[in-house]
């Protein structure tokens, strides 16, 4: 296990260094000034632009500016300054993921209720009216952009019904001090609500399918035609047979789909305006702002690598065949 | 010459008082009318700008500073001429050595840092010392180290690293005193950016101040203050309580504060301006506009459509075979561009077809049209001039505006005798035209949608920045199209230092003839600010200034 164990962190190790490095030179491919958005954008000046690009070191080479990269990221722990806006890149971290958190952990509440219930009923009753609008509910939720749905809700239920916030975040801890804005746990979850459901939609239409077909595929194993003929009552048979067994694969999905989507649910996050992870990388990517893609990139790959880190794990210590393959 | 530059300062100053004057009994009873609190709520999809006075450099930064900045002389918060004027503002008045290389100013008393601090002759000699700070790397360092233009004793050498302090700038008493290499027309201009604003010692020389969490953060001594800075989240201003009515201190501040939203998704800001939950909406999605102007009519309520002090142009490359040495070729593209449809790609309102450099809000701008779509004319000054008949042309290949007005140039290119195959159109996307454009001996014959704006009010800002072929160097470039001839060269070189209305009259008029006898480029379009308003606010407030090209934050009020 142990043997096993380092081989997947390394794996880990080299894969964060091939990513963070092919990030670094797609980035500088192209024609791309990060010293522009410091220099006035299109009306940068020379004189501007050789000094900012001393400054951030641009001017030195590729591999150099990968190694100061590495070497403050492994060493100090410091993923930099924007070159856009001269932040601390740990701190914008810092702050947008607890917002992706919110976003991600909310929906997912959300689309686990919504999968469950649907999915469940449906592989209980199949053919029937609530299995055949389940299904085309899967079909729009997979089928509808988030950003298109995004604005679908915000314009009935904002805009028009006026029942929620159109956008924006609330601070669960408070808003600023003499901001005006909202902030607190209610105004959190106010406007959260929008931006949860558009955020689930997506997955819950997957897991749906998901659950019904794992549950469907566990009623007809012999475990379960033997509690029946056992005489176990249904409600048992399903919670205690069915569901732990069809739920297995499902924890394990939700553990990495949680884990990729940390990573910056850029759609959700851009149409309603909430300070994530997805957003500062959209923010970043346009504004040619390196370091903040960077940070951002980095936190992602962490994040993927440590979910899967455990999921794999997780997979050995309940499988020894895993870890011997 | 030295009398003469003598004799228009000492003008300035009187006119300048003058309208001083006249401010005091207008501005006092318009404000009074206006509801006076209330935070504007400003949405915008664009990313989080800086706040440190030394290093906020573009438009919707030097809006917020305009607010928070004292400056030695300032612009009124007024629209149109009255507000392109420059009055002082903390300095009380100023004197001009002989030779035109020393500006003495005398610093007013009663100006308040929003921390309490006193503003002294000091805290201009430290907002200058932080511009020309290696460390800092301001980006207003380049205004007073320019070698062919303002240039403070001992900045250059600040900003290699060699000092700390600038050796040119000193304090006595209440007098500020700068010393420059040699005279030059634009210093009072340059000086009035707010890079040179009072600024705190409490900042550090040579770090950026980023974060804010309350007026003592990042104190200024304008009407407003800087009170919040999550980036890329929520900028906002107040009132700066130590601002009070006094000689030097009476701009407007109705409002309370502003909050701005950074990165809000366009037709998520369009929504909540509409449903009146955000005030400001700068950038109305262009498929919007007509609906906007049909409903609220243009510049009277919730609609607005402002001039921008900003050109586009198609630079023609005359370093390149093509173009080099053929005017006739340069002058055809100028007849042979359809600007009308250029420009309305953009939607309606964005802007006016131009056909030269200056645009209204550049001192000394003639209002002609110098060339009217005239195919019959393009193509016979084309014919025997396409050299090999192959043309390379840089275009934006971001958003759908950009692509379709490289497709109507490309059209007119072929209108002129350019082969189809022989068009070799690459894209660019964002900005990364002008890296690609700002590299000398680039493949390119001339770029689409590219366009300059003015950072200060001076037509040097235009014709001896994008036409003075001694500044062209091996990259970063901002001379797209690469002129150097020693004839014109000179002329700009002279005219840089006139000063007073004959200054403006000579720039005036090589605009005009640097584009009918040198035609560098094909000027296409001016451009508009639209914005979208909510209901809440007072569309009386509104006093567009020219010279930072928004709407007054001072003079803004709430219904």
């Amino acid at each position: 296990m142990f043997r096993y164990l380092i081989r997947r962190i390394l794996w880990a190790i080299l894969l964060f260094i091939i990513i963070t490095f092919v990030t670094f030179v797609i980035f500088f491919m192209g024609p791309n000034d990060p010293a522009r958005a410091q220099c006035g954008g299109d009306q940068a000046r020379p004189a501007c632009l050789k000094l900012v690009t001393e400054h951030y070191g641009l001017n030195k080479p590729l591999y150099v500016q990968y190694w100061r990269f590495f070497d403050r990221l492994v060493v100090h722990q410091n993923l930099g300054y924007s070159y856009a806006n001269g932040s601390s890149v740990n701190q914008t971290i810092a702050k947008a993921a607890p917002v992706t958190a919110s976003l991600v952990f909310g929906g997912a509440v959300i689309w686990m209720m919504i999968a469950l219930s649907l999915g469940v009923y449906s592989a209980l009753r199949p053919r029937s009216l609530l299995d055949r609008t389940a299904m085309v509910f899967v079909l729009i939720g997979i089928s509808a952009h988030p950003v298109w749905i995004g604005l679908i809700f915000e314009y009935v239920f904002g805009v028009k019904l006026g029942w929620t916030p159109i956008a924006n975040y609330a601070n669960f801890f408070g808003a600023p001090a003499g901001s005006g804005l909202p902030g607190g746990p209610w105004q959190w979850f106010y406007h959260m609500i929008l931006p949860w459901f558009t955020f689930a939609l997506l997955f819950a239409a997957l897991y749906v399918r998901m659950v019904r077909a794992n549950v469907m595929e566990t009623l007809n194993e012999d475990f379960v035609r033997t509690a029946r003929a056992k005489g176990a009552p249904e409600r048992r048979i399903l919670v205690s047979h069915v569901l732990r067994n069809a739920l297995l694969p499902v924890v394990t999905m939700l553990g990495m789909d949680i884990g990729v989507a940390l990573g910056g649910a850029v759609f959700t996050e851009t149409v309603y305006q909430l300070p994530g992870l997805g957003q500062n990388l959209v923010v970043g990517i346009q504004a040619n702002d390196f370091a903040t893609v960077q940070g951002v990139v980095v936190f992602a790959t962490v994040a993927i690598l440590l979910f899967n880190l455990i999921v794999d794990v997780l997979y050995a210590w309940i499988d020894p065949r895993i870890r011997l393959a | 010459m030295h009398r003469r530059l003598w004799l228009s300062v000492a003008m300035l100053v009187a006119g300048a008082s003058l309208l001083v004057a006249a401010s005091f009994a207008s501005a006092g009873t318009a404000s009074h009318a206006l509801k006076q609190g209330g935070i504007w709520k400003y949405g915008t999809t664009g990313a989080s700008v800086q706040v440190d006075p030394q290093i906020a450099y573009i438009t919707t930064a030097w809006w917020l500073e305009y607010s928070t900045a004292a400056k030695l002389y300032n612009y009124p918060d007024k629209p149109g001429p009255a507000g392109s004027t420059l009055h002082p503002e903390v300095a009380s008045k100023f004197t001009v050595s002989k030779n035109g290389k020393t500006y003495t100013f005398t610093i007013r008393k009663g100006f308040k840092f929003s921390n309490g601090k006193p503003v002294t002759p000091a805290s201009f000699k430290y907002a200058i010392d932080r511009v020309a700070n290696k460390g800092l790397a301001s980006p207003g360092a380049q205004f007073i180290t320019d070698p062919n233009g303002t240039n403070i004793v001992g900045a250059a050498k600040v900003n290699s690293g060699a000092a700390q302090h600038v050796s040119g700038v000193s304090v006595k008493g209440q007098k500020l005193t700068v010393h420059l290499t040699k005279p030059d027309g634009t210093f009072m201009a340059k000086i009035t950016m707010p890079f040179f604003q009072a600024t705190s010692t409490a900042l550090p020389l040579s770090q950026e101040v980023v974060t804010v969490h309350s007026a003592n953060d990042l104190p200024s001594a304008g009407p407003y203050t800087y009170t919040r800075n999550d980036v890329n989240q929520l900028t906002s201003v107040r009132r700066n309580k130590f601002y009070k009515t006094g000689p030097g201190r009476h701009r407007p501040h109705n409002l309370q504060g502003l909050d701005v939203f950074w990165n809000q998704n366009e037709a998520t800001l369009y929504n909540q301006v509409a449903a009146n939950q955000v005030d400001e909406d700068p950038v109305p999605s262009p498929d919007k506009v007509q609906g906007l102007a049909n409903q609220y009519k243009v510049n009277k309520s919730r609609f607005w459509a402002k001039s921008q002090n900003c050109t586009g142009y198609l630079p023609l490359n005359m370093s390149n075979s093509l173009f080099k040495g053929n005017l006739p070729l340069r002058q055809a593209v100028n007849y042979a561009i359809e600007r009308a449809p250029y420009v309305g790609q953009a939607g309606p309102y964005a802007g006016d077809t131009w056909t030269h450099l200056f645009n209204p809000g550049v001192p000394g701008w003639r209002n002609v049209s110098l060339y009217k779509r005239n195919l019959a004319t393009a193509k016979k000054l084309a014919k025997g001039h396409l050299k090999n008949g192959k043309i390379t042309v840089y275009f934006r290949s971001s958003g759908t505006v950009n692509p379709a007005q490289a497709q109507i140039v490309r059209s007119d290119l072929q209108a002129i005798g350019f082969q189809s195959g022989n068009i070799n159109m690459k894209g660019f996307s964002g900005g990364n035209i002008y890296t690609a454009m700002g590299v000398k001996g680039n493949d390119a014959d001339m770029g689409v949608s590219m366009g300059w704006c003015s950072d200060f009010p001076d037509p040097y800002d235009w014709i001896n920045v994008l036409l003075y072929g001694p500044s062209i160097q091996a990259d970063n470039n901002v001379n797209y199209s690469y002129m150097n001839i020693a004839k014109w060269n000179k002329k700009m070189a002279s005219a840089a230092k006139l000063v007073g209305p004959k200054r403006y009259k000579v720039y005036g008029q090589m605009d005009l003839d640097l584009m009918k006898q040198v035609a560098p480029l094909a000027a296409t379009r001016t451009y508009n600010n639209r914005y979208f308003f909510s209901n809440r606010i007072n569309p009386k407030s509104l006093v567009y200034q020219g010279i930072y090209q928004d709407f007054s934050i001072g003079a803004m009020a709430l219904k």
